[in-house]
């Protein structure tokens, strides 16, 4: 499967997810998406600016010295009551992640775990 | 609480910034009724003082709201409400003009849906003993009792129930650490570090937000399961900030989510 056809998978198996996408942090740009309606662009460019924020921006690194600050953040959950946006660093390239935008109510412990292994996948195809 | 003493001044600080100015949300609802018990709701949610600005469709009305009061309606008002209840301090229930008011503004929301709505710092103070509480005025405006539960309940039990799942955990109202959870040594370890975290959330905020809403919940882990992450809540004026291993967080916040899911 190619990248696209892991995040429509990922999609489909967690229960409330309505947009998945595969973002690089560095230049924040969505390199893949999957979604139940088109996404505008000025959404995806928020989304890639907050998964900066909260894996390798700002947030991060004020978050960062809860654990010592020697490694970056892995995982990042931005959620109001209309939503959560749910934000997984790729183990293979530490400058990619996992974005998933699901309803207030997803099983996150489901969600992240569809996650890892959606990433292992992607990552295996490299 | 003299251990929190740097982080309540960071705190100050970081509230100074004006947040709030960009803190918009919706009263929800349909008609007069139904958009004047929202509003009640809101002023029950509203502790510090507060200028609530509500976005109608015959303009801007402005109110001023502390300590869970409504103390007056603040000029200019729109030409259907009358001016002499403008800048009028309300003192108690009694008052002839509250329940003008509230008609007025029943007729103003009749048409109305979903009315935005937003909090500024208040920038003209009224007397501690002016303002009508919250919980009196659905009976003088005959309006219904807000029933959904209130953001400081929503917090308590969610902290209550954090158990040994949290490492640490202290609770926030306003610019003051109010309650404390954990052992002596990781709360020590997180009161020093959650104002490091909290300049940067709050320095970023409108950035990681796009969207206003009553609740917000962020969390940030980092790959180890064991090591320490970060969960930061806010609903309404009331906020905590939690320490918990990364592995417990999704747990941690899902139980969040159930709690303040619209």
């Amino acid at each position: 499967m190619d990248i696209t056809a892991e995040l429509d998978a990922m999609r489909v198996d967690v229960q409330g997810c309505a947009l998945v996408a595969y973002t690089d942090l560095s230049s924040q740009l969505v390199l893949s998406t999957s979604a139940a309606a088109n996404p505008v662009q000025e959404e995806m460019n928020a989304l890639s600016q907050a998964a900066h924020l909260a894996l390798d921006g700002a947030i991060a690194e004020g978050a960062a010295v809860s654990w010592g600050g020697e490694t970056p953040a892995e995982l990042a959950f931005l959620m109001t009551g209309a939503e959560v946006r749910l934000f997984l660093r790729s183990p293979a390239n530490s400058s990619e992640a996992l974005i998933a935008v699901c309803a207030p109510d997803v099983d996150l412990e489901r969600a992240v775990s569809e996650a890892r292994a959606t990433l292992a996948r992607i990552g295996g195809q490299g | 609480m003299s251990e929190f003493a740097r982080l309540e001044e960071k705190l100050a600080k970081l509230r100074q910034r004006e947040r709030i100015a960009g803190e918009g949300r919706k009263l929800r609802g349909k008609g007069g009724d139904a958009l004047l018990a929202a509003l009640v709701a809101e002023i029950d949610e509203t502790i510090l003082p507060r200028r609530l600005s509500l976005v109608t469709p015959q303009g801007p009305v402005h109110l001023a709201v502390a300590n869970r009061r409504l103390q007056a309606l603040l000029a200019p008002v729109p030409g259907s409400l009358p001016e002499g209840l403008a800048d009028h301090a309300l003192p108690d229930i009694e008052d002839p003009k509250l329940a003008e008011l509230g008609q007025s503004l029943k007729t103003l929301l009749a048409e109305a849906e979903n009315i935005p709505v937003t909090a500024r710092r208040l920038d003209r103070a009224f007397g501690s003993d002016i303002g009508v509480p919250a919980v009196q005025l659905p009976r003088i405006w005959t309006v219904a009792q807000p029933t959904a539960a209130k953001p400081d309940d929503i917090l308590s039990g969610f902290l209550a129930d954090l158990g040994d799942a949290a490492l640490a955990w202290l609770r926030i109202e306003g610019e003051e650490v109010t309650l404390q959870g954990g052992e002596e040594a990781a709360v020590a370890a997180l009161s020093e570090q959650a104002a490091i975290f909290l300049d940067s959330y709050f320095g970023k905020f409108d950035a990681a937000y796009r969207e206003p809403s009553l609740a917000c919940g962020t969390v940030i882990a980092p790959a180890d399961g064991s090591a320490n992450a970060v969960f930061f809540v806010e609903i309404g004026e009331f906020s905590a900030i939690i320490h918990a291993p990364a592995a417990q967080m999704p747990s941690i916040a899902s139980d969040w989510q159930r709690r303040v899911a619209e």
